[in-house]
């Protein structure tokens, strides 16, 4: 079965290295703000179809990957998804205090990871949040 | 142990040398690998480390692909066994060890057991697609970056606060247990420490969260309440993670992560794991309903059909609108459901042979550490150090031996809820109306105990049904409720376990009972007796006051077996009653069988144990308050009262050093309302003994109720009051 990925993002490299990464697993729609990001999820759910996973940067203009990381979970808590329902989020970015990690965790991402982005890496999270079998 | 080590090392060593001149399709050469490898698997059935076993496995399977010209290149196998080596090294030298082994366990082309079932198809994860260069592998596994460290210190912080928001988050839970909100905060706490841990590499801890995790997400999703059990495993794992977290901490100053060895997880993942699974098991609500008569079948089957098609109600919803059941009922149960629920608490059985042994040699325990105590203060009477090291062991003892004492206790529920059939049966067979309730059925009493209480319990049970109970016509003329109540509750006071059968019946015939001691030559008529000993007539061996004779009682045997069997557990019997309002038996029984608080006495070059419980004062009396009464021998007077005086150095037989009682001490017991004084040359305080019985040669003799070993390894003897008594009066 392929994914269906929401990849939100507003560097041009960095989108087009993750889209490269995730390409053999899915396919995906692209974002470049957390207000995209937010709209593209809603309007996923609207339509009655859900994102298996979401990446999402952090720094990024007009709203930023942790107020679109809360948005997401708190438009999830209003429709009642919960627990394997609910969207797998990964951060991807290159924030790496602790502050933003603690926050997002917080906020319940499911992992995040630190740029510059490894493919290994990737795939264990994908792995670990069973979207990908082992590789 | 240290010539097996050798012999472990011999092998790795050999088995490197083989692997050296091994080549393709030298079968013999590969013979002997494959033995020694097999003999290194057997001579570690307990395997020092996983990595360890791992790579074992894996140098096995290689093998075997080796063997059939699967693969043809040596290297892994090589490479498998230097790392072997080094492990070994390792361990050998106390060291913990912190290599990753994955490259090696790949090379063999070797899953882990515990990743097997994830494994599909093998993906290339080295593509070109790397983006950039990240930190080499090694650095990842044995040290941390600054940056790692920071965000670490960070997380054991932050995970502190963490956990205690969720055990706030528990007790509030508690209160309202469907508190969505609460379950929330809890699900996204340990979420969070589940992620952060896995950003770290704290894989241990990591698994471990993401069971917790879910455990709270079977509690979100309605799937699993949070009963006492649920909490006690969410409370458990908050103490793991903080041992977790304090590890951390510690690995910090060292840069190193932690593998996390000493703490062990397992068990607790498997005990939330079963509560996980248990929860499908737990009784359907509309069977309670339909036991409880709440729901005929007939509405519980057209509500499950109406369930069936709107699979968002709740059956208990569906029932109150459709079936007009009460509300409150439904309430109830659903709290039966948890109540079945908690019952099927992770138990280990246990042979009771074992727990009684355990106790025992806790006593024996408890002994040999004061006598130890002893010795250091004949040997080193001021060494702080000794002492302070000493405190310690007998904290630690004591409460290993509350831990003992509590493994033996069992809650007396099970033998209360028999009483409602016999209740039941009872009052059936009497043609009376009789209700059973209770109270306390929590309360925790010694194993042993409860077996033998069944049958008192059940005689005075009968008791209260058949005498104490009036009929139902009788009660209606007397303006009570036709249905007649019989109370059973049980509670801790003191040092006791207190059992009362309480009835609403008549209550004792004061002039019934006289009658018939007068009757069978108990008393005489015209003796004043208070009311507490006419009711101990009843409990006199062959005594009825039953008008007729029915199938279950009024044979005249009963009370008395009651009595006896009371006495036997140390405890003891009490009667009250008010005529017209009924009669309460309250039984008192010790804590506990195994351990006896009491006074330590010497008389002569003996000493013996009196039971504080026992003990009403002591003193030494004045010369002239001792007095020689006739026909009563000697008395010494206690406040306002001429107490009798037993001289236990009669009693036993021994030599004792002080004669006068105005020079020696005079210890006031009590038993079953009268009082005597002991006499007797010294105290030597006070001490919880572990009894010991006499054995079969020395049970018939009177005043004795066992033995204890002392501190100092000399055996005393503990005093039993009430046989005591007998024993000097006849």
């Amino acid at each position: 079965m392929r994914l269906k990925i929401l990849v939100v993002e507003d560097d041009f490299t960095s989108r087009k290295v993750l889209c490269g990464m995730l390409s053999p697993y899915g396919d995906f729609d692209v974002a470049v703000n957390g207000k995209e990001a937010v709209r593209a999820f809603s309007d996923a759910l609207d339509n009655g179809e859900r994102y298996d996973l979401i990446c999402l940067d952090i720094m990024m203009p007009e709203m930023d990957g942790q107020d679109a990381l809360k948005a997401i979970r708190e438009i999830e808590l209003q429709k009642n998804i919960s627990g394997s329902e609910s969207a797998k989020i990964i951060m991807t970015t290159a924030l790496s205090d602790s502050k933003n990690l603690m926050q997002a965790f917080q906020e319940q991402c499911e992992a995040y990871i630190i740029k510059p982005i490894r493919k290994e890496k990737l795939l264990e999270q994908l792995h670990l949040l069973g979207l990908v079998p082992r590789g | 142990m240290a010539e097996k080590d050798n012999s472990i090392g011999r092998m790795i060593e050999s088995l490197s040398l083989q692997i050296c001149i091994l080549e393709a399709e030298d079968i013999p050469g590969m013979g002997k690998v494959y033995e020694t490898i097999s003999e290194l698997e057997k001579s570690m059935p307990n395997s020092p480390c996983i990595a360890f076993s791992d790579i074992v496995q894996g140098v096995k399977q290689y093998l075997d692909r080796f063997v059939l010209n699967d693969v043809t290149d040596s290297k892994p196998l090589g490479d498998g066994v230097a790392m072997l080596q080094a492990i070994w090294r390792d361990i050998s030298s106390g060291r913990e060890f912190t290599f990753d082994v994955t490259d090696i366990l790949e090379g063999l082309g070797y899953i882990p057991e515990d990743q097997k079932k994830t494994s599909g198809k093998e993906i290339n994860a080295t593509g070109s697609m790397e983006a950039h260069e990240d930190k080499p592998e090694a650095a990842r596994s044995t040290g941390l970056t600054d940056e790692d460290l920071d965000i670490t210190r960070d997380f054991v912080v932050e995970s502190r606060g963490n956990l205690e928001v969720v055990e706030l988050n528990l007790i509030k839970l508690e209160q309202n247990p469907d508190d969505m909100e609460t379950i929330n905060a809890i699900f996204r706490s340990f979420h969070t420490i589940k992620g952060v841990s896995g950003f770290l590499k704290l894989d241990k801890m990591n698994r471990f969260c993401h069971h917790t995790e879910s455990l709270m997400d079977g509690a979100r999703s309605g799937k699993l309440t949070i009963n006492d059990e649920v909490a006690d495993l969410i409370l458990e794992s908050i103490d793991t993670l903080k041992l977790m977290l304090e590890e951390v901490e510690k690995c910090l100053e060292t840069r190193h992560t932690t593998s996390f060895d000493l703490i062990d997880v397992e068990k607790l993942i498997e005990k939330i794991q079963a509560v996980h699974t248990s929860d499908g098991n737990k009784i359907p609500l509309g069977k309670i309903l339909l036991d409880s008569d709440v729901i005929t079948e007939k509405g519980l089957r057209e509500s499950l059909k109406i369930q069936k098609k709107h699979s968002e109600k709740k059956l208990g919803e569906i029932l109150v609108r459709e079936q007009n059941v009460d509300p409150e009922a439904i309430k109830s149960a659903l709290k039966a459901q948890t109540l079945g629920k908690r019952a099927t608490s992770l138990q280990v059985k246990v042979d009771t042979e074992k727990l009684d042994n355990l106790v025992d040699l806790t006593g024996e325990l408890v002994i040999a550490q004061s006598m130890f105590r002893q010795l250091g203060q004949t040997l080193t009477a001021d060494n702080p150090i000794f002492f302070h090291q000493l405190n310690q062991v007998t904290q630690a003892v004591s409460a290993i031996q509350k831990i003992a004492m509590s493994m033996r206790m069992v809650p007396i529920k099970n033998t209360f809820q028999k009483m409602f059939r016999l209740v039941r049966d009872l009052a059936k067979n009497s043609e009376k109306e009789a209700d059973l309730s209770m109270s306390g059925e929590d309360t925790e009493i010694d194993r042993n105990v409860v077996d033998e209480l069944y049958e008192p319990m059940v005689h005075m049970i009968r008791n209260s049904v058949d005498h104490g109970l009036e009929s139902p016509v009788e009660r209606e003329s007397s303006g009570k409720n036709r249905k007649g109540s019989i109370y059973l509750r049980a509670f801790q006071r003191g040092g006791n376990i207190v059992i009362e059968i309480e009835d609403d019946g008549k209550g004792l015939d004061k002039n019934r009972i006289l009658e018939k001691a007068i009757e069978r030559n108990l008393i005489t008529r015209g003796e004043n007796l208070s009311e507490k000993e006419i009711y101990e007539f009843i409990m006199h061996p062959g005594f009825s006051t039953a008008k007729e004779i029915t199938d279950i009682s009024g044979r005249g045997v009963g009370m008395d077996v009651v009595k006896k069997s009371i006495e036997k557990l140390r405890g003891r019997l009490e009667i009250h009653s008010r005529e017209g309002k009924g009669t309460v038996f309250t039984i008192s029984l010790p804590l506990t069988m195994a351990i006896v608080e009491g006074m330590l006495v010497r008389v002569g070059k003996e000493r013996y144990i009196i039971p504080t419980h026992s003990i009403i004062q002591s003193y030494r009396p004045d010369r002239k308050h001792c007095y020689t009464v006739e026909n009563k021998g000697e008395m010494v007077r206690h406040r306002e009262n001429l107490l009798p005086l037993v001289r236990i150095s009669r009693l036993f037989n021994v030599k004792e050093d002080v004669t006068d009682p105005w020079n020696a001490i005079v210890v006031v017991t009590e038993n079953h309302g009268v009082q005597k004084a002991l006499l007797l040359d010294e105290l030597l305080g006070k001490e919880e003994f572990v009894i010991k019985n006499l054995g079969e040669t020395f049970r018939e003799i009177k005043g004795l109720a066992g033995s204890a070993i002392l501190a100092d390894g000399k055996v005393g003897l503990i005093l039993d009051i009430a046989g005591l008594f007998q024993a000097a009066v006849a």
